[in-house]
């Protein structure tokens, strides 16, 4: 084997979510966690370079919290003989007042080997026989095939030539100003392998071609419609300017889950799951009786937590505008009232036709809630 | 509220009094009459009445002096003390003061204002005067009535109720005081639980809470921040998009301007195109016209040789024509010098006299045959005349017997319809006829069934009558049985039942049952006889014997005794016997009259003579009856002889006529009615009439027909011997010889024709034959002048032609040696070949001038300019666009709406959550309100435990009203009001509810004399009771009977035991006028 590579994308370090700050939190530490994990496995495949292709901050002024735990991961390693390439890409574009900025307290932690791509002609020879080019975005969208700017492969030059550049692989009207990276690239520029990044998902852009290009995509997802996501590439090169192997290596550790429960026996079933590192968003669906009812949300806040106690889920929201209260038959409940609370009842009952029936539904079970915990 | 010291002067019957009240029980006593009413209505009077009301008249005092006054002080609550003081009379004043410690009072309100703040301190619900319509006299409300007990109106409390009251206060504050009593444990800590849910969210206004700790301030600023991050994304994203768009809208532009610059290089590419094409096709079609001029030179010596050999060939032709016709002018001038030598030898010949006989004699062979002619053809003309005269007459004759054969045809076809005609007439006569017998077959069955109606109805009318007379006569009868016996009236029958009834019910009195015991020592002989029966004579031995009798019992011992035993007292046989004397003389003589034996008898006697008298009633009322129907019956018996006539008409209209076979008929018909039948009738006459009609018609048609018909048959006759006589002389048909003598006439006159244009031929030929030769000489010798000049001519053109051949023999020997040097194929493929090429090279479609190309060279450059103009913005919005944010400022904006949507649906649910809090919270005291609301039920129960508590358990639950009406008393499982238990009862219950409301309340309580109808140990318990709630309440009690409410000790002490038991003697309070 000529060489091995591990290429990644799309970390997002500082991340914002829109969930609570302790949620925020958990997600945006996870991705750190992440980046320790792919770290490793280029440890266990002990490959010779790591490439990351882009969009490893959500922003290129990340606050200190977001960049300063990176170089703390590569401070724990000695990898002189592994390189390490980080990429601007369009989130964390090479601007003047970037965490890229040669002055940048990011930049002064780095470790030697670990090079960052502030050149357009960045060029690194990973051995005798392989070479890496790169450029990075310099701003947050460009019209321009970054790709193309790589240089062609020139006559007898026989090594195995790499491409690092971060963009996008189709040129659809919402997208054309975004780093467009032409399908063919690589034969174009004469590559073995491009390595890119962008795209959320895991996807090598033409399967069929002799020098892949690939989408390692993001390692832990950023939201509920991402699919194939938790993935980094491990690339083997063999000799002989044959096709390069790319493996698909799974890095992550939460899973994004939009979940839907019509019975409380469903809401029952997941609640007995692992959810401790899934981020659930539940819609529940489902007519239930007020004891019923009671017990779902007993369920959600056990999922969510309490301020007594953590949740069982890792990050959990929940959509109840399809929990229905059934109040059809509340006949049993009302005997157990003393009877300014049957008054009470009726009266709440009799709202529910009206345009306050959402908060008399609410009202009727904490009505409920309040006998079971005050009147037994 | 507790009172502290009343004063009163010149009021009623009390000319002073001054009274200082104690916590506790305060009994008052004195003896009647000494003003202890007048006290309780001077409070009332104090602290109800304003004091210029005109019912204070009623306050003025006995002796005339003063103005009455009212002075009252009194405690609202702690270091809260009141002093009002009311005159009344013709200075009416009022005064309220206020103090805190009952030594310094300082002026609250005086005059019209002081009735309004006392009422607002009372809370009694009597309202301020000035508000609600008071009414006239002391005023009064459930409270007032309730704690100023007004001695003579102890029950009042029942029939009074909080809704009456002139303002809400006294609602109010028993609601207030109420509410608490009727909290349950279980709802207080609900809605503790629930006050403190909204109370995280809500202020005590229902505001949301703005502290730190507010879950709203909380949930806004997530919204806040979430708000500003989505706008901050949002302005970066339609930066974005606002650049993108226009991107997208240069792009369009940029492709427009590629487009135009397309459009403008291809036209100018055409335009050069055309351009160089005309050039080179100039340059081409100048060398074919080169070329083509050469080979056209060589093509015309070509063709001025084959012309010459042409014109050679056609010389040489001439030339042998030329002699041909040298030849035929030769033989034309031969043959006209004949011809002349002939026309010389005619002439004269003619000039001579043998051909004048000639002609001559053929003349007159022609004449004589004309002659003949014109004989036979004038007899064939007289055979023809005749001829035509037989012709016209056998067409005539044809013709008139064709007439003839119409008007026979004719009268066949009249007389034909005459019998038609008259074959429908019978016909019609004969249906007539039939529906004729049938409407009198009809008309006689309706009078038979009129008939028999009539015989029918006069049988019924007979049975009517005597039905009629049967009931009279029935009635009648009852009425002479009835009569034979007096009845009693119903008043004297009843009379006797009551007095029958007295008797029975006196002598049950006697029914005590007896017993007699017999014990005889010897044998004895006993008839005994029971209760008036029979009596049965029994030889007794000396065993006992027991006799029992309910009334009577005799006993007759043979040789000892007569015994009688009677039953019951001596008063009761009395009056039975007085009774049964009444009924002896009473019933006797009615018994009698009425022919019974018993009243049994008499009453089923009575009650039969009511039947009859009914049955006779019913049976007049049925003859009346059945006379009505007989009046609303027809007078049958008139017209029976009516339709009996009617009947015996229409017999004699059937005369002999078969019935059966009319019936049949009728039935078959569908004829029911006469009237059916004159609908048939009717057009049964008309056809008949019309039919007549054409009958006469045809007749007078056939007459003049057959008349014609003899005439024409006459005519024919005569014709016709005329012309057989005509035609007897012939011996073949005429027909066949007329053709004949035509044929014979045509050749005749052919003939004749011909002859007279053969005489005419001669005649013409006699005039014109010496004129005609001698113009045929001339013309024969013109001939032969005309042909010597043409043998001339053709001499001439022959030597012409023989010179042009020579001269074109030389000419085309001169020119086959010049055409001999020229290439004429060469030539020819030279011009093919430039003409190929200039063909090769498209005709351009318009002439392109060098203004139009340059043109179109300046439309190019301006489109080329154009676009890159196009292209500059292009790259200048990229560069714009790349500081913008791209596709990351979109993701961010789609993430921070996110955000958004979820901050606002946790603000939403947070919402829905608190407000359903709130509003359980106000439902709760919504429903709390109402429970309170009903006071009834939250007093009731303490009311109702303590009277069962007096009553030992006799009433059950004391029912009232949400307004403390009094609704009833729980007795005998039903609810009883108190108007039906005794006075006593009802006071007891009213100084139990009095003292009830006043513990409720925590107010002073003034009883005056209530309990004057109950009993020691009623009063026993309810002193005790009084003396409970004084405990906690001031209770001042009116009375004339101290003892009831102190013990020997209090009530000379004049202050209890019990600190707070006190008493005053009013004897010693009071000074009366």
């Amino acid at each position: 084997m000529a060489l091995k590579i591990l290429h990644t994308a799309d970390w997002h370090l500082g991340r914002r979510f829109g969930f609570s700050d302790e949620d925020n939190l958990k997600l945006s530490r996870a991705r750190l966690d992440a980046v320790e994990r792919i770290l490793g496995v280029a440890e266990s495949y002990a490959v010779d370079a790591v490439l990351c292709a882009g969009d490893l901050f959500d922003d290129s002024a990340p606050t200190e919290d977001w960049w300063r735990g990176l170089p703390k991961l590569f401070q724990s390693r000695s990898w002189e003989s592994r390189p390490v390439f980080l990429l601007p890409g369009n989130h964390d574009a090479l601007l003047p007042n970037s965490v890229w900025a040669p002055d940048h307290p990011f930049r002064r932690e780095l470790p030697s080997w670990v090079h960052v791509i502030d050149r357009d002609d960045f060029e690194f020879e990973l051995s005798d026989e392989a070479v890496l080019y790169a450029v990075p975005c310099r701003s947050r969208a460009g019209a321009e095939d970054p790709a193309l700017r790589l240089p062609n492969r020139q006559p007898h030059d026989e090594r195995i030539r790499i491409g690092l550049v971060h963009g996008q692989t189709f040129d659809i009207k919402d997208h054309q100003t975004n780093f467009p990276i032409s399908a063919d690239a690589a034969a174009q520029r004469g590559l073995n392998y491009l390595a890119i990044g962008d795209t959320h998902a895991f996807r090598e852009v033409q399967p069929s071609a002799q020098a892949p290009t690939v989408y390692p995509g993001t390692p832990e997802a950023t939201n509920f419609k991402e699919t194939d996501t938790g993935f980094v590439a491990v690339v083997f090169f063999p000799r002989g300017g044959r096709k390069p192997l790319v493996n698909k290596e799974s890095v992550s550790r939460w899973s994004w889950r939009a979940e839907c429960c019509s019975s409380l026996q469903e809401l029952e079933d997941l609640s007995r799951q692992d959810l401790q590192t899934s981020v659930v968003r539940l819609a529940l669906e489902m007519d239930v009786s007020l004891p019923q009812l009671d017990r779902a949300e007993a369920i959600l806040r056990e999922l969510k937590g309490t301020e007594a106690a953590h949740g069982r889920a890792g990050v959990f929201e929940v959509d109840r505008s399809g929990l229905k209260l059934n109040t059809s038959n509340l006949d049993e409940f009302a005997q157990e009232l003393p009877d300014v609370l049957q008054t009470t009842l009726e009266r709440l009952q009799s709202l529910q036709q009206g345009e306050r029936a959402a908060v008399a539904e609410r009202a009727i079970y904490h009505l409920y809630r309040s006998f079971q915990e005050e009147g037994r | 509220m507790k009172f502290l010291v009343l004063k009163v002067e010149h009021f009623r019957c009390v000319r002073q009094a001054e009274l200082h009240f104690s916590e506790g029980l305060n009994v008052l006593y004195g003896p009647n009459d000494l003003g202890k009413s007048s006290l309780a209505e001077a409070i009332r009077a104090v602290l109800l009445l304003q004091q210029t009301s005109t019912h204070a008249a009623e306050f003025l005092p006995w002796d005339g002096g003063g103005a009455p006054q009212v002075e009252l002080t009194f405690e609202t609550e702690a270091q809260r003390i009141w002093r009002v003081r009311k005159t009344f009379g013709e200075l009416p004043s009022a005064f309220l003061e206020e103090s805190r410690n009952g030594l310094d009072f300082q002026l609250a309100a005086r005059g019209r204002d002081v009735q309004g703040r006392v009422s607002e301190l009372l809370q009694w619900g009597v309202g301020s005067p000035g508000g609600r319509s008071r009414p006239r006299g002391m005023p009064s409300s459930f409270l007032s009535t309730a704690l100023l007990a007004d001695q003579d109106r102890v029950a009042a409390i029942f029939d009074q109720e909080l809704s009456e009251d002139l303002d809400e206060s006294g609602k109010r504050w028993l609601t207030e005081a109420l509410e608490a009593m009727a909290e349950d444990p279980v709802f207080k800590a609900v809605l503790q639980r629930v006050q403190d849910k909204v109370d995280e969210a809500f202020s005590a206004t229902g505001r949301r809470r703005t502290g730190k700790n507010s879950p709203w301030v909380q949930i806004r600023a997530q919204l806040k921040a979430a708000q500003e991050y989505q706008n901050h994304c949002a302005e970066e994203s339609n930066k974005t998009k606002a650049i993108e768009l226009e991107i997208h809208e240069l792009r369009e532009q940029q492709v427009e301007k590629q487009e135009k610059l397309e459009q403008a290089k291809q036209i100018l590419q055409q335009i050069e195109e055309s351009h160089q094409q005309t050039e080179k096709r100039h340059e081409i079609s100048a060398r074919l016209s080169a070329k083509v001029a050469e080979l056209n030179h060589v093509n015309e010596s070509f063709q001025a040789l084959e012309n010459a050999q042409t014109e050679l060939v056609t010389c040489s032709a001439q030339i042998e024509d030329c002699r041909e016709a040298l030849k035929a002018a030769e033989d034309r001038l031969n043959k006209a010098k004949e011809e002349e030598s002939a026309q010389q030898e005619k002439l004269r010949r003619l000039e001579s006299g043998d051909h004048a006989k000639e002609v001559l004699l053929q003349k007159g062979n022609f004449e004589k045959r004309k002659a003949e002619l014109d004989r036979d053809l004038a007899e064939t003309n007289s055979k023809l005349e005749h001829l035509e005269s037989i012709k016209q007459s056998h067409d005539g004759l044809e013709s008139l017997g064709a007439e003839v054969d119409e008007l026979a045809t004719a009268v066949d076809q009249l007389k034909g319809r005459e019998r038609e005609l008259l074959k429908t007439s019978d016909t019609l006569k004969r249906q007539e006829e039939e529906l004729l017998a049938v409407k009198s077959f009809i008309r006689w069955q309706s009078a038979k069934r009129e008939f028999e109606e009539a015989e029918q109805g006069l049988k019924q009318l007979s049975e009517l009558r005597e039905e009629a007379q049967q009931k009279r006569d029935e009635a009648q009868q009852i009425l002479i049985n009835d009569s034979a016996v007096s009845l009693p009236s119903t008043e004297k029958l009843a009379a006797l039942e009551r007095l029958h009834q007295e008797l029975q019910l006196a002598s049950a009195g006697l029914d005590v049952g007896l017993s007699v015991d017999i014990k005889p020592k010897r044998r004895l002989s006993v008839a005994v006889s029971s209760d008036g029966a029979e009596s049965v004579r029994q030889e007794l031995e000396e065993s006992p014997v027991k006799i029992s009798a309910a009334r009577t019992l005799e006993l007759d011992i043979e040789d000892v005794a007569e015994i009688q035993v009677l039953g019951g007292s001596e008063d009761v046989r009395k009056r039975v016997e007085e009774l049964e004397g009444r009924w002896q003389s009473q019933s006797e003589t009615v018994f009698r009259a009425a022919g019974v034996n018993s009243l049994e008898e008499l009453q089923r006697a009575v009650h039969a003579a009511n039947t009859n008298s009914e049955k006779v009633k019913e049976l007049n009322q049925a003859a009346g009856q059945l006379d009505q129907r007989i009046a609303d019956l027809p007078d049958w018996q008139a017209r029976i002889a009516e339709r009996r006539q009617d009947l015996t008409q229409a017999e004699s209209d059937l005369e002999d006529q078969d019935r059966s076979a009319l019936q049949s008929l009728a039935r078959e018909s569908g004829l029911g009615t006469e009237t059916d039948v004159e609908d048939r009738l009717t057009p049964l006459g008309e056809e008949r009439s019309r039919c007549s009609e054409e009958s006469r018609q045809v007749e007078r048609e056939l007459a003049g027909q057959e008349t014609a018909l003899t005439e024409h048959r006459k005519r024919f006759r005569e014709a016709k011997e005329g012309l057989d006589k005509a035609t007897d002389k012939f011996d073949r048909p005429w027909q066949q010889l007329l053709p004949e003598l035509e044929a014979v006439r045509e050749n005749a006159e052919s003939e004749i024709k011909r002859i007279d244009e053969q005489l005419m031929a001669i005649a013409t030929e006699e005039d014109s034959a010496l004129p005609e030769s001698r113009e045929a000489l001339n013309a024969a010798e013109q001939s032969r002048a005309e042909a010597e000049r043409l043998h001339k001519e053709a001499g001439q053109k022959l030597q012409g032609a023989e010179l042009k051949q020579a001269t074109l023999r030389g000419e085309i020997e001169q020119r086959l040696e010049a055409t001999a040097k020229l290439d004429r194929e060469a030539a020819s493929k030279q011009v093919q070949d430039i003409q190929a090429e200039l063909d090769a090279v498209p005709e351009p479609a318009q002439e392109i001038s060098d203004e139009l190309l340059e043109r179109a060279k300046g439309m190019v450059e301006a489109a080329s300019t154009e676009l890159e103009g196009v292209e500059e913005n292009i790259q200048a919005k990229r560069g714009a666009l790349e500081q913008v944010g791209g596709s990351v400022a979109k993701e961010r904006e789609e993430l921070a709406e996110e955000e958004l949507t979820r901050a606002q649906e946790q603000e939403h649910e947070m919402e829905v959550d608190y407000e359903a809090w709130q509003l359980l919270r106000d439902t709760l005291r919504e429903a709390e309100q109402d429970e309170g609301g009903h006071l009834g039920r939250a007093l009731a129960e303490p009311i109702a435990a303590r009277f069962g508590n007096l009553t030992k358990g006799r009433y059950g639950a004391f029912a009232l009203g949400p307004g403390l009406g009094t609704e009833g008393l729980g007795a005998a499982g039903d609810i009883r009001h108190v108007s039906s238990l005794s006075v006593g009862t009802r006071e007891q219950l009213s100084t139990v509810f009095r003292l009830a409301l006043a513990e409720e309340l925590g107010t002073a309580l003034v009883l005056d004399d209530q309990l004057t109808q109950s009993d020691t140990e009623r009063m026993g318990w309810l002193g005790n009771y009084i003396r409970e709630v004084a405990g906690k309440i001031q209770v001042i009690v009116l009375t004339c009977r101290p003892d009831e409410y102190l013990s020997a000790n209090e009530e000379e002490a004049g202050a209890g035991a019990e600190t707070h038991v006190s008493s005053q003697d009013l004897l010693n309070v009071i000074e009366r006028s």
